[in-house]
């Protein structure tokens, strides 16, 4: 890769990487997968970058690649040995769970792998309808029917969060 | 209550909801997607019977005729002292039990020439040794130490080639943008985009042997890849391969029109034989998965993956399985398949011995020598030609020249 486009992949991932690392940590709710997720994806990002900043949503596509990899991990374990070769250094566990700190994870682990990406892209993420389709390689149709049950199955797992929280807020 | 409403209360929770903090290190993936970006071009393919007579006599006058122009002349140790007495013995190119290999002496550099050329990135060198190519504002190729600079195919922009292989016969492949992502081959003195597969708009060229045949693959948008041949005699084949999420891709070609690369499921070694279907390549005992990125003669090169125990942070009595790269090498011939648990990065480059070349990002490389390993101290190596001693090629890390070693 030219410097000028390294220049422009660092410039990137330096400004997504917190949302890159939210987005996988809500994939799969595990630090150290999400972890694995975000830096497989980030290096397969080097080597596609001349692809990637050709893409006309370049979100959208490094979305796909860390969905990819979400969904590919669950596949192939070892999908990891594409991009990682040296052992991640170990991170302080949290003093508390993040899981008993916020109902949401609890709620999106209680959905199938499939759904919670869908609601994931769609909501975190920002993708569309057809975006969405195109990140998972399904059909559109696929993707309003995902939405639509991930939505009613989470409704009486975040209970008053989910239905009053945005009302409190607000 | 609508799904609107339910949609846009989910994104705020989801947006306000708790992350630990990861420790991604961008630093790393730069580095890793370096090497990654190295290996996968960084291939060389030639070789086999009649021709490696005549890569050793081409290799011996090539360095001949460098230490000759170049002016600095001078020989970094003794290459006499360093080398192999004389042929070995056959059935010595065979590894020792469980691919082990061990330490013998650092290569020694071969100061070959002063050039007036410079590159920014070394890419690639033929199995003679005469050629090395790279690429900076032009991509530049040197003969026999001299560089010269290639024309750029038609719509192509200053600076926008990269050169990713070369021949015996000094012709380079590579990607160019122009201004999408197009393979192109500088070949009797021209520079083209070669013809992309119907159905597909973007390409990149990543081997070529002896006769001119070309591989890389194709893609359209996001869709996956497909390996693709660009035979000598004209024309685009698009290589089958099992259906796979990413496709696959075509890394080198042997002289006889082997073709080696990977399933992109995640990673599978692959074999397109000249005559015949595709398949796997098998895996070395205790690994999974892999790739080839080398081919000479019956022999192919690349990683295969081991699973190794890693702690996990989060629970310190827990083991669970990581996986790492090892540098394998696979026989065609024979099915023998070897992975080398002591070298921890993937092989760039094979020669007719089965000699391996181990990238090692930045600090120079590791050559491989009847079960014998010798550390490269410097530059980048990128080919092992097929002569009777032990020889590397590559280019210094500033890009500025070729260099030899002798192992």
């Amino acid at each position: 890769m030219r410097t000028e486009a390294e220049n422009e992949y660092i410039d990137y991932v330096r400004a997504r990487l917190p949302q890159l690392q939210r987005t996988a940590y809500l994939l799969c709710g595990d630090t150290d997968r999400a972890q694995d997720i975000v830096q497989s994806t980030i290096t397969t990002l080097y080597r596609h970058w001349r692809r990637a900043r050709a893409a006309d949503n370049i979100d959208g596509y490094v979305h796909r690649m860390l969905v990819h990899r979400f969904l590919d991990e669950k596949r192939l374990s070892w999908s990891r040995v594409l991009l990682t070769t040296r052992i991640p250094e170990p991170v302080a566990p949290a003093q508390r769970s993040v899981e008993e700190q916020d109902a949401v994870h609890s709620a999106l682990r209680a959905l199938p792998p499939g759904q919670r990406a869908v609601l994931v892209l769609r909501f975190l993420c920002d993708l569309s309808i057809e975006q969405t389709a195109g990140a998972l390689g399904c059909s559109a149709g696929n993707v309003k029917a995902q939405t639509s049950r991930g939505l009613a199955a989470l409704r009486p797992l975040l209970g008053a969060q989910f239905v009053g929280g945005l009302d409190e807020r607000n | 209550m609508n799904a609107i409403d339910d949609g846009e209360r989910l994104a705020q929770l989801l947006r306000e909801a708790p992350v630990p903090a990861m420790s991604t290190d961008l630093n790393r993936a730069v580095v890793a997607g370096r090497r990654g970006e190295r290996i996968r071009r960084y291939t060389t393919a030639t070789g086999g019977g009649l021709v490696a007579t005549l890569v050793l006599v081409g290799a011996t006058v090539g360095v001949a005729e460098l230490r000759g122009t170049g002016g600095a002349a001078s020989v970094a140790g003794s290459p006499v002292a360093t080398s192999p007495s004389g042929p070995v013995p056959e059935q010595s190119i065979v590894p020792p039990p469980h691919g082990q290999v061990s330490s013998g002496n650092p290569c020694q550099q071969v100061d070959a020439v002063t050039a007036g050329g410079r590159t920014t990135s070394p890419r690639a060198a033929d199995p003679t040794g005469r050629y090395v190519v790279g690429d900076g504002p032009s991509a530049v190729l040197w003969d026999s130490g001299q560089p010269r600079v290639l024309p750029r195919p038609p719509g192509v922009a200053a600076g926008a080639l990269e050169s990713h292989a070369v021949n015996a016969r000094g012709e380079v492949v590579g990607l160019a943008q122009a201004p999408t992502q197009r393979a192109w081959a500088y070949r009797d003195g021209r520079s083209t985009l070669l013809p992309l597969p119907s159905g597909y708009s973007l390409s990149v060229a990543g081997g070529i042997n002896a006769a001119g045949d070309i591989v890389g693959e194709a893609w359209q948008g996001n869709g996956p890849d497909v390996a693709v041949l660009w035979p000598a005699s004209g024309g685009v084949q698009v290589l089958r391969a099992p259906g796979t999420r990413y496709g696959a891709g075509a890394f080198a070609v042997g002289d006889d029109g082997t073709v080696v690369g990977t399933l992109n499921d995640g990673g599978t070694p692959y074999v397109w034989p000249a005559h015949g279907a595709g398949h796997a390549l098998p895996n070395p005992a205790g690994t999974t998965g892999g790739k080839a990125f080398a081919i000479r003669g019956e022999w192919a090169a690349g990683w295969a993956g081991i699973p190794q125990p890693r702690i996990k942070p989060t629970n310190k009595d827990k083991l669970s399985q990581s996986t790492g790269l090892v540098a394998a090498r696979w026989n065609l011939r024979t099915g023998e398949a070897t992975a080398f648990p002591s070298l921890i990065d993937p092989v760039t480059a094979v020669n007719n011995s089965g000699d391996l070349l181990v990238d090692v990002t930045g600090v120079g490389g590791t050559y491989v020598h009847y079960g014998q390993s010798h550390t490269i101290p410097g530059g980048v190596a990128l080919s092992l030609p097929d002569t009777g001693h032990p020889q590397v090629v590559g280019m210094d890390t500033a890009g500025t020249r070729p260099m030899f070693w002798i192992c």
